[in-house]
């Protein structure tokens, strides 16, 4: 259960970081501290997230100058999908989308690496998308997988939304620095979870085509541990369970490096390539 | 190189085809070992000796007994530094 309370200046945590995710200029973007009833998450200047130990209460304390579209967002995108980590979920980095085939498939990558602007242009052609990031992956009959959907919204940057949607969807809540969109006519949406067709790692931006690498089975494992919501790197169990059940994954699902250009008018090309590789035998 | 090696009870280590990823759990970190490291690790894990090892190695990669000693030893420094290979 979540529950936003008063905003409050951050204190000195009760313990030392445990843990940090950094912006690429090296600041803080977030810390991780253990507390007497779970963990607390502190985005500096924005809001902190306490998460009871066994993650069924979530609560924060906004900054006094953050606003409150801003802590849903914060709660949506990193907090949630780390508490569903805790809870021994699969949770990526990951956008994923449904295709004619009405399997799914995940494009992870960390933040600006376009996973957002594919999901969404997947979804103004008909092709419905199951989340943006903080993606679920659920194993099912023993070596399949299923992506499971999470809230029917993209975030975008101002530059995509105008690309893929013109006027478009009215933003329905303003982050920092995208915008959440939510889901009208525009943009389908797939609310079942969808069997788990292909795994796409997003590289490199200034590949002048769409081109497909695979991925052997340790570099797909290294590639999936880096995009993972992970709390606590440090409850052994959590870790050594989470590496195992990564490892069946990628013996199970074939994975790709996708590079491809960042390009607005070249996102056709780059979708229909897509539809064309995942539907080749592997 | 003398001695026997063991790997740590915090230590998961999978194989993946010819390749394997280590993982130190209490740690996080994670590490990859391509066919070659991951044919030394194997060797390892089932308390070969270095030389021993080294000779295996120069067999079945057609190198020099020298090539074999450089390689093994290159890696099992690392694996050491990273706390990843205990030393009997």
């Amino acid at each position: 259960m979540f529950s936003l309370l008063e905003s409050r200046a951050q204190d000195a945590p009760e313990t030392a970081a445990f843990a940090e995710w950094h912006l690429p200029d090296g600041a803080t973007a977030a810390s991780f501290h253990r507390t007497g009833l779970g963990y607390l998450v502190r985005f500096p200047l924005l809001a902190d997230f306490e998460i009871s130990n066994d993650t069924s209460a979530i609560t924060c304390h906004p900054t006094p100058s953050a606003s409150q579209a801003t802590c849903r967002n914060l709660y949506m995108n990193q907090v949630l999908p780390l508490a569903l980590s805790k809870r021994g979920k699969l949770v990526f980095h990951a956008s994923a989308v449904e295709l004619p085939s009405h399997r799914a498939v995940i494009f992870a990558g960390p933040s600006g690496s376009g996973k957002s602007t594919l999901a969404a242009a997947f979804a103004t052609a008909g092709c419905p998308f199951l989340s943006d990031d903080g993606l679920v992956v659920e194993e099912a009959d023993g070596r399949k997988y299923r992506a499971v959907p999470s809230h029917p919204s993209i975030r975008l940057w101002t530059d995509s939304e105008h690309a893929l949607l013109g006027v478009g969807p009215q933003p329905i809540e303003a982050p920092r620095s995208k915008k959440r969109l939510g889901v009208k006519t525009a943009m389908a949406f797939c609310d079942e979870p969808r069997q788990l067709s292909r795994v796409y790692v997003l590289g490199d931006p200034d590949a002048a085509a769409p081109r497909f690498e695979g991925l052997g089975g340790s570099q797909a494992l290294i590639e999936l541990i880096k995009n993972s919501f992970l709390l606590d790197p440090q409850e052994p169990s959590l870790l050594a369970s989470q590496f195992d059940r990564l490892a069946r994954l990628v013996a199970h699902v074939p994975c790709f490096r996708l590079h491809f250009p960042r390009a607005f008018d070249a996102l056709d090309s780059v979708r229909h390539a897509i539809v064309v590789h995942a539907g080749n035998p592997h | 190189m003398t001695g026997k090696f063991s790997v740590p009870r915090h230590v998961m280590v999978r194989q993946l085809g010819d390749d394997r990823v280590i993982l130190d759990v209490t740690s996080g970190a994670y590490f990859g070992l391509d066919s070659v490291g991951s044919r030394i690790w194997e060797m390892l894990s089932q308390r070969h000796s270095p030389a021993e090892i080294c000779e295996r190695l120069a067999l079945e990669y057609d190198v020099t007994l020298e090539r074999a000693q450089s390689d093994l030893a290159r890696l099992m420094d690392d694996l050491k530094a990273n706390g990843l290979l205990d030393v009997d």
